[in-house]
């Protein structure tokens, strides 16, 4: 339940908010952790190399990185002890938004019961970390809408809380007729790049591959003889416009470079859902692994990988 | 250096001559003594006799004898000490060596008769007929040198002819005779020599002129042990060598307490180390190291002033500076000194560090960590006046994360900006430490300039912005990155083209090796304007920093 609100809670975001430059070596890392992510929000379990490498980038310098690892590791099927360890072990050096997802992973990952956890949001939430104090809020929504709604006021209400403009968006998800300010220009901070990231791994609100066999549309895996393959997508109603990108991609397939780009095509313009498709080759696909990218304005919003496997 | 001997001044004297044996500086006598101080000597006197003929009382021409004397001694002393500090003065050699020549007469016709061949004595002077005072004070030596040579011992032999009256004339006799003559060798007493530490001290005393008939010289030099003092602590080149405790300590850092607390144990080690002579020199031997801005240096009980006290085998004072400087500057270099009555005999450096992450600065704000207070002081401002803060009012995991905020006109600079992080475009790839700092300082100083210079900031905050944003005019803001219409379109033609900053349309304006970090172009621009900022290493006095152990290490 924590997940569907994190993620309908930053379905609101604005996309005009700048961010300070991620940290140019981490960015490197955020593709995989967006796949991770949208892996994550797709009920999809990660696996044991994914956990591995969550789990080490909570050591990362970039309070990104730390904050999406702590958040991906929070909601997914990570060993709950060992994590809680890690978790612990990185707390005292982290600071701002890492603090404030390190803090919330802990507290997800050790309370199963919906009062005491409740109770432990709400303590948190009298921290003087901002982006802890909305983060909380936005958790205690399903449970105590009203203490997360004075959270939120009182953050959203401060000019100069860092965390107003999530704190006034998250107000909005609690009562969408409530008017609310357009964001402040807040130039740099971690926690704008945090969210707009997310946002991206959000855009898409409905997606599905499926692959074309006599029998009808199939998910994967699909067989070399699979006719065609067919990406269908919908926009979520208050992502961007602008038109989307399909990367068909074969990722590690024989006879043939790794991650070779094997067809690309856009939508059109203002259009908010459709559907790609990519031909079986005369031969048929040859088997291995490959992977779908959807891009938007210069950024991957959605990955999956796939399989075509031997007959 | 400082002479041991030289110091234990009023000991008793002896002399000595034992074969001539000379011993090495630093060397220990059968006896037990250690020779501290050669002292060498030379005299060299120069009489020329000339007196013309007269007339004598009954109408003789009389004339006295002309020559040339020419008289050298020499001695080498040895300044010894024993372990008891005391001293004493071995005469190791003493000669002396005489010479007359030309002898002659001068008539009054002022005819140069010669009168024989003159004589030469040499040898050397017994122990008995030297007698030798040295002492020492307050940076200075005296000494005193009888020495008699007024003995048979010293006597030889000149032969000449004497003149003889034959009639009413006088004339230079056919038979020369010989007399006993003494070589005339002079003493020497001299005060309060100003000795200079490390180097010899020389001693000259003249009498007479060397244009005249009498002309003496003495020439007296003091070489001394110059390797019985030495600074043990601190000690080496901080900066090749570093060494941050213990023996041998030549970086500091202040405690992380409040008020911050740097100790300096400073120790001198001395050869010989017997406690008689610690005990000796000890008042005489001082420390001294140089101030740190308005710190406040405080000595033992026991070292007032820096004086040493004994301890062991060695002279040690400690000195406690309380409070950091305000400013980073005063901290890193510091000259540190052993002094013997009070001139410095050995000089090395040390350097002071903060401890970078505790929050014990003066001034500046409550909480903040020292590094963000002091690596503040190294970053060249923008903007008529950035407001500037560490965002953790209590711990840094309470805190925001680093950004600048128009709303408040605020840059807040947190605990990330002193670790990793690899800028876009940036010149030397990853940067650390006051590296980073100064990149990350630079770059929301450059935010904040910029909405200073187009939005008013310090006046109006984001009224202007928001007003002129999704508007068409010059100074509007159609795509809402934060850069006004027409510093986008240079040409003001409307179209993205040759010259233009960006695409005044685009939010984020597209183009080749765009790092996908950067996500509008007030972000793009501000990194580009700063690719080669970096901070100032030679300022960055933080323990941990790039100057402390290893050179541009930032974590050690």
């Amino acid at each position: 339940m924590g997940r569907l609100i994190f993620t309908l809670s930053v379905l609101f975001l604005v996309r005009l908010l700048p961010a300070r430059p991620i940290d140019s070596k981490a960015a490197e890392d955020l593709p995989a952790l967006q796949e991770i992510i949208v892996q994550i929000q797709a009920n999809r379990s990660l696996s044991p190399a994914q956990i591995a490498d969550l789990t080490t980038k909570l050591q990362a310098d970039e309070p990104v990185i730390v904050a999406l690892a702590a958040w991906a590791l929070s909601h997914a099927n990570a060993p709950r002890d060992q994590t809680v360890q890690q978790l612990e072990k990185i707390e005292p050096s982290t600071y701002g938004v890492s603090a404030a997802f390190v803090k919330i992973a802990r507290v997800l990952l050790t309370e199963k019961n919906p009062a005491r956890l409740a109770a432990r949001l709400k303590e948190l939430s009298t921290n003087e970390n901002p982006y802890l104090q909305v983060e909380t809020a936005k958790e205690l929504i399903k449970t105590d809408s009203g203490a997360a709604k004075a959270i939120l006021e009182k953050v959203a209400s401060d000019s100069a809380n860092p965390a107003r403009n999530e704190a006034r968006r998250a107000l909005k998800t609690i009562d969408p007729a409530r008017q609310v300010p357009p964001p402040d220009p807040i130039e740099d901070d971690a926690y704008e790049a945090l969210l707009t990231f997310l946002e991206a791994s959000s855009s898409l609100i409905t997606h599905a591959l499926l692959g074309e066999m006599p029998q009808g549309s199939l998910p994967p895996l699909f067989r070399p003889a699979t006719a065609r393959l067919r990406f269908t997508w919908a926009l979520a109603p208050e992502a961007s416009s602008e038109p989307i990108e399909i990367r068909w991609i074969a990722g590690d397939v024989a006879g043939v470079e790794k991650n070779h780009l094997i067809a690309s095509s856009k939508s059109e313009p203002d259009k908010r859902e459709g559907e790609f498709s990519l031909t079986k080759p005369t031969a048929g696909f040859p088997p291995g692994q490959y992977r779908v990218e959807i891009w938007q304005v210069g950024k991957m919003i959605y990955s999956e990988k796939f399989e075509i496997k031997s007959e | 250096m400082l002479a041991l001997a030289a110091i234990t001044a009023g000991a008793a004297l002896c002399q000595a001559q034992d074969d001539e044996y000379l011993p090495d500086l630093g060397e220990r006598t059968k006896d037990g003594f250690i020779v501290r101080c050669y002292w060498v000597g030379n005299f060299d006197l120069k009489e020329r006799e000339r007196g013309q003929g007269v007339i004598g009382v009954f109408g003789q021409a009389l004339s006295p004898l002309n020559y040339d004397k020419h008289t050298t001694a020499t001695f080498i002393l040895t300044e010894e000490v024993d372990n008891n500090g005391k001293m004493r003065i071995n005469v190791r050699v003493a000669r002396w060596s005489s010479n007359v020549s030309n002898c002659h007469y001068w008539s009054r016709a002022g005819q140069h008769p010669s009168a024989g061949p003159g004589g030469t004595g040499s040898g050397n002077i017994a122990p008995k007929d030297i007698n030798v005072k040295a002492s020492e004070g307050s940076g200075t030596v005296s000494i005193d040198v009888t020495i008699d040579t007024t003995g048979d011992d010293y006597q030889f032999d000149v032969r000449y002819a004497p003149l003889e009256i034959k009639g009413l004339k006088v004339q230079v006799s056919n038979e020369q005779k010989t007399e006993r003559w003494t070589p005339g060798v002079l003493g020497i007493v001299d005060s309060d020599e100003p000795v200079k530490p490390g180097k010899k001290t020389v001693i000259r005393q003249e009498l007479g002129d060397p244009k005249t008939n009498f002309y003496s010289k003495w020439v007296v030099t003091r070489v001394c042990d110059t390797a019985n003092l030495h600074l043990v602590t601190p000690h080496g080149d901080p900066r090749t060598a570093p060494v941050d405790s213990g023996r041998g300590q030549n970086e500091y850092t202040f405690s992380s307490a409040t008020p911050g607390v740097l100790t300096i144990n400073f120790e001198a080690s001395v050869k010989p180390s017997s406690s008689g002579i610690l005990q000796h020199i000890k008042d005489r031997v001082s420390f001294s190291v140089e101030g740190i801005g308005g710190s406040k240096v405080q000595w033992d009980a026991a070292n007032p002033n820096g004086r040493s006290s004994v301890r062991g085998g060695e002279l040690v004072a400690k000195a406690t500076f309380t409070n950091l400087p305000a400013k980073i500057d005063d901290f890193g270099k510091k000259k540190v000194q052993l002094l013997v009555d009070g001139n410095p005999i050995e000089k090395t450096n040390i350097e002071v560090f903060f401890p970078r992450d505790a929050q014990n600065h003066p001034g500046g704000q409550a909480n903040s960590p020292n590094w963000f207070y002091y690596y503040l002081q190294t970053v060249a401002k923008l903007g008529p006046k950035p407001n500037i803060k560490y965002p953790a009012t209590g711990t840094p995991q309470a805190g925001h994360t680093s950004h600048f905020d128009p709303g408040p006109d605020e840059i807040c600079i947190d605990d990330g900006s002193i670790r990793g992080y690899t800028p876009p475009y940036g010149a030397y790839g990853r940067l650390y430490g006051i590296d980073n700092f100064a990149w990350c300082v630079t770059h929301e100083m450059q935010h904040y300039k910029d909405w200073v210079d187009f939005w008013d900031v310090d006046n109006h905050r984001t009224a202007k912005w928001i007003a002129a944003k999704g508007k068409r005019g010059p100074n509007d803001e159609l795509d809402g990155d934060r850069i006004p219409n027409r510093v986008e379109d240079v040409n003001l033609n409307g179209v993205y083209d040759r010259g233009d900053l960006y695409d005044w349309t685009k939010y984020r304006t597209p183009s080749t090796g765009l790092p996908a970090n950067i996500v509008n172009d007030f972000e793009d621009w501000d990194c580009k304007r700063h690719k080669t900022m970096k901070g100032d290493h030679a300022r960055d006095w933080a323990d941990p920093g790039m100057q402390h152990k290893t050179l541009d290490k930032w974590d050690d």
